[in-house]
C-alpha cells in the first residue's frame, strides 16, 4: 500500500440560502484543496424541449417559469429573441416599460440576496429571520426595498412574479398615470434606504482576496449602464455582437460527459453586478459615483466578495434610472405589434440582456408559421459556475495557508460564503446538471 | 399560551418562486413570526429535518427519483402537508412533458449519455404519490390564499376551500368577457380565488389554478370552436399549467356522460392515452 496522506472530503449536501438546490464537493489533501465540484441537484425540467412546437406567443409564459427570482428577465430576454426573429420593432414606450420591469426585479433580487442571504454570513447569524431582533431596522429597510421592487414589477407586469402583461409586440395593458405616480413616490422615498444599504455593505469586513486574472463579461452600449442593449465586452478586450455569442461562448462537456459549463475562448469567466460595474463604471449615475468616491470604494475589483457591494450600488443606480423614466414619460395604451409571418422559411433571433446575475441568452428559431423549432438558453449562473469553482478553490487555499488545519465547519462556512457571493441561481442552471472541475 | 405550530417550508424541483414569494412579502414573513419555523432552507442555514412537524409547505413537482424520495420523507415528517403553487398542486409547466414526445424533449436539451444519469420520471404533481391535506393554488402560489390559510390555521379553524370558477368573480367585477372578444380564456373551467388576476389585466386566464371540478367542458369547447379558435390551440393551452389535472377532469366527465348514454364531443382533448393519466403512487389520493 502506498503511504498516501489522508484526503479530507467535505460535502455540503444542501447549500442553504441560495436560489435552488446545489451541492459542493471539496477534497482537501495535505492542507490543499485538490478538487472542488459545485453541482446543481435540481431536477431537470427540459425547458428548451418544452417550448418546441409552440407558437411564438406562447413561449414567454413558459420560459418565465424557468426561475422565480428572475422571471421578468427570462420574459424580456424571451420576448427580445422572438421579436428579433420575427422582425418586430417595438416602440420606444415598450422599451422603457420593459426597462422598468427589469429594474423592479433587479432592485428586489439584489436587496433580498444581499440582506437575506449574504448579510447573515457577515454578522454571524443563521438567517435574516434570526437577525430581526438585533438588526430590526436593516431587515425593515430590506423588506421596504423589496416591496418597492415588487410594486414596480406589479405596475408594469400585472403581478410581482411571472409577469404576463408584457407580451410579444407590447403590453396588454398600461396602467393609468396615478399608479405610476404612486410607485414614483415609493421609489423616491426608497433612495435614502438604497444609500444606507451601500454604506452598510461598504462597512462590512469582506475577506481580503483577489483573483486578478478573472475575465469579467457584460453588455456595453456606449450610452447607458448596461441593461437590454449593447454588445458583449470583457475586461480583457473582447467585443462581439450578441448574434455571434456561439462563436465565443462555448459549452463544454467533461470527461464523463455529464458536466457542461460555459467558457469564453477556452477560459472561465464571471458575469453579473461586479462585472457590469467593473466594465461600465463611467455610466453609473452621478450620485452612485459620488457615494463610491466618498466611501473610497475601489473599482474595478477582482475580489468576488465585492459582488455584494456592487449589487448594493446597482440598487441605487437603477432606482434613480426608474425615477428618471417615470418622471420624463407619460405612458399610454398602445396597440400590440403583430409579426408578419410567411415571407421566410425560417426565422432566428437572439435576445441577450443583463439580468440580476449577468447576461442571459435566449436563442430561438421559428418556422414560417411562427412555430418554434429550436431553442437554446444560457443563464448567468451557468456562465458563472466554472469561475465559482475556481474561486472557491483559490480562496480556500489562501484561507488554509493562513489558518491550516481549520475545523471543517469553518471551512464549510467559507465555501458557502464564496458561493453565495456569486448569487447563484440553481433553478436557472438546472440543465447543466453537474459541473465538475478537475485539477490538471 | 399554547405551543407554537412547528412549520417547515421546503421545495423539490421548481423555480423557487413560491418560496421566494414568502421571503418577498412583509405580511407573509410577519405571520411566520407566530409559528415555530423549524426549517426553511431558502431563508435560513440551520434547518431541522427529523422532528414531527405540524405543517409542511412544499413547492415543486416530482421529476426524478430524488424528488420522489424527498417528497415521501416530507410526508412522513408532518401531520399536514400543504402543496404550494402550481408545480406541487398540478404539475405546472414541467408536466407539459407528459403531452409531447418525451425523447425529443429530452434530447433537445441533453445528450443521450447525460440523460442516463438523470433518473427522470414523468413530471407529476405531488398528490400523485402522497396524500396532500391542503392546496394553495396558482403560479406562483396566491399570496392571499397562503395568508388566509395561515390565519385560519392559527385560529384553529378549518381552511375553507373556495369552490367557484374564475368567471364567477370576473362577472362580479363586470370587466367584460374575453371569450366574447374571441380570446382563448380558460376562466370558465379554472378554479377561482385569484382576484381574476389575468383577465383583470386584459390577459386571458392561463388556467394556472387547475380545473374547476364542476366545469362543463363540453359547452366550453363548443363555445371556443364557435369563436374559431383552433382545436390545437385549445389543447396546447389546457396542457400548459395543469394539463394532467385538466385531462383527468375531462376524462371523468366524458366517462360520466357516456354512462348516461350521452355522446361527449370532446374526444380529441382526451387523446392522451388513458394509462398516462393514471396516478403513479401506491396510494392514490388526489383532488
Amino acid at each position: 500500500m502506498t503511504k498516501e496522506k489522508k484526503t479530507r472530503k467535505i460535502t455540503l449536501n444542501h447549500i442553504t440560502k441560495v436560489e435552488g438546490h446545489a451541492e459542493v464537493d471539496i477534497s482537501v489533501k495535505e492542507g490543499k484543496i485538490e478538487h472542488c465540484h459545485v453541482h446543481s441537484v435540481e431536477g431537470a425540467r427540459y425547458f428548451e424541449g418544452l417550448i418546441k412546437g409552440r407558437k411564438y406567443d406562447e413561449i414567454t409564459l413558459i420560459t418565465s417559469r424557468i426561475c422565480g427570482i428572475c422571471s421578468c428577465g427570462h420574459t424580456i430576454a424571451s420576448i427580445k429573441a422572438i421579436e428579433n426573429a420575427l422582425g418586430i420593432k417595438s416602440t420606444t414606450q415598450t422599451e422603457l416599460l420593459r426597462e422598468l420591469i427589469t429594474i423592479g426585479e433587479r432592485i428586489r433580487s439584489h436587496a433580498s440576496h444581499i440582506y437575506f442571504f449574504s448579510l447573515p454570513d457577515y454578522l454571524g447569524y443563521d438567517s435574516a429571520i434570526a437577525m430581526a431582533k438585533k438588526y430590526n431596522q436593516e431587515i425593515k429597510d430590506c423588506l421596504e426595498i423589496v416591496r418597492v421592487g415588487n410594486e414596480l414589477v406589479k405596475l408594469i407586469g400585472g403581478r410581482d412574479m411571472h409577469p404576463f402583461v408584457s407580451v410579444v409586440g407590447g403590453f396588454t395593458i398600461v396602467k393609468p398615470r396615478e399608479e405610476f405616480e404612486r410607485v414614483l413616490d415609493d421609489l423616491k422615498s426608497m433612495i435614502p434606504l438604497a444609500k444606507k444599504t451601500i454604506r452598510l455593505f461598504a462597512s462590512l469586513k469582506v475577506p481580503k482576496y483577489k483573483k486578478n486574472d478573472t475575465v469579467f463579461i457584460s453588455l456595453e452600449n456606449h450610452k447607458t449602464f448596461p441593461l437590454h442593449t449593447g454588445e458583449i465586452i470583457s475586461n480583457t478586450g473582447l467585443k462581439f455582437s450578441k448574434n455571434r455569442y456561439k462563436e465565443f461562448i462555448e459549452e463544454h462537456f467533461h470527461n464523463d460527459s455529464t458536466a457542461k459549463f460555459a467558457s469564453i475562448q477556452g477560459k472561465e469567466f464571471t458575469t453579473g453586478a461586479l462585472a457590469r460595474i467593473n466594465n461600465s463604471f463611467d455610466k453609473l449615475s452621478v450620485s452612485s459615483k459620488k457615494i463610491i468616491k466618498e466611501l473610497k470604494i475601489k473599482f474595478p475589483s477582482t475580489n468576488l466578495f465585492d459582488n455584494n457591494l456592487a449589487q448594493a450600488i446597482e440598487i441605487l443606480h437603477w432606482s434613480e434610472r426608474a425615477i428618471e423614466i417615470i418622471e420624463n414619460n407619460k405612458f399610454k395604451q398602445e396597440k400590440i405589434i403583430e409579426p408578419r409571418l410567411g415571407n421566410k422559411n425560417q426565422y432566428r433571433g437572439i435576445g441577450a440582456i443583463e439580468v440580476p446575475r449577468g447576461i442571459l441568452f435566449h436563442d430561438y428559431t421559428f418556422n414560417k408559421e411562427g412555430i418554434l423549432t429550436h431553442a437554446n438558453i444560457i443563464t448567468p449562473t451557468v456562465q458563472n459556475l466554472a469561475d465559482m469553482e475556481i474561486n472557491v478553490k483559490t480562496y480556500l487555499n489562501e484561507f488554509l495557508k493562513k489558518r491550516a488545519g481549520e475545523d471543517k465547519t469553518v471551512l464549510q462556512k467559507e465555501i458557502e460564503k464564496m458561493v453565495r457571493a456569486f448569487d447563484p441561481c440553481f433553478s436557472c442552471s438546472t440543465h447543466f446538471l453537474k459541473v465538475n472541475w478537475e485539477e490538471n | 399560551m399554547s405551543k407554537k405550530l412547528k412549520v417547515g417550508i421546503f421545495g423539490i424541483t421548481g423555480c423557487m418562486g413560491c418560496q421566494l414569494n414568502i421571503l418577498y412579502q412583509k405580511d407573509l414573513m410577519a405571520i411566520l413570526d407566530a409559528v415555530d419555523l423549524r426549517a426553511f432552507p431558502v431563508g435560513k442555514e440551520h434547518n431541522i429535518e427529523e422532528e414531527d412537524f405540524d405543517i409542511i409547505f412544499l413547492e415543486g413537482v416530482v421529476v426524478n427519483d430524488k424528488d420522489l424520495q424527498e417528497l415521501k420523507k416530507y410526508r412522513n415528517m408532518t401531520k399536514k402537508l400543504v402543496a404550494i403553487g402550481a408545480c406541487a398542486t398540478d404539475g405546472c409547466v414541467p408536466a407539459i412533458k407528459n403531452f409531447v414526445n418525451n425523447k425529443n424533449v429530452e434530447l433537445s436539451v441533453y445528450h443521450e449519455n447525460e440523460l442516463k444519469q438523470m433518473n427522470s420520471l414523468d413530471p407529476r404533481p405531488i398528490d400523485d404519490f402522497v396524500k396532500v391535506d391542503h392546496y394553495i393554488y396558482g403560479c406562483p402560489m396566491d399570496k392571499i390564499e397562503f395568508l388566509n390559510f395561515m390565519k385560519q390555521t392559527l385560529l384553529g379553524k378549518d381552511f375553507k376551500v373556495y369552490s367557484k370558477p374564475i368567471c364567477y368573480e370576473c362577472n362580479l367585477r363586470e370587466r367584460g368577457c374575453l371569450l366574447e372578444e374571441g380570446k382563448e380564456c380558460l376562466g370558465p373551467v379554472t378554479f377561482g380565488n385569484c382576484s381574476v388576476m389575468c383577465p383583470n389585466e386584459n390577459y386571458s386566464c392561463i388556467g394556472c389554478r387547475g380545473p374547476y371540478p364542476d366545469s362543463n367542458f363540453e359547452a366550453y369547447f363548443k363555445l371556443l370552436e364557435s369563436k374559431g379558435i383552433p382545436k390545437k390551440t385549445i389543447f396546447s393551452h389546457i396542457n400548459r399549467f395543469a394539463g394532467i389535472k385538466f385531462q383527468r377532469a375531462m376524462l371523468k366527465q366524458k366517462e360520466e356522460r357516456e354512462m348516461t348514454g350521452e355522446h361527449a364531443c370532446y374526444d380529441m382533448f382526451c387523446h392522451v392515452a388513458k394509462h398516462k393519466l393514471n396516478k403513479k403512487g401506491e396510494n392514490c389520493w388526489g383532488k
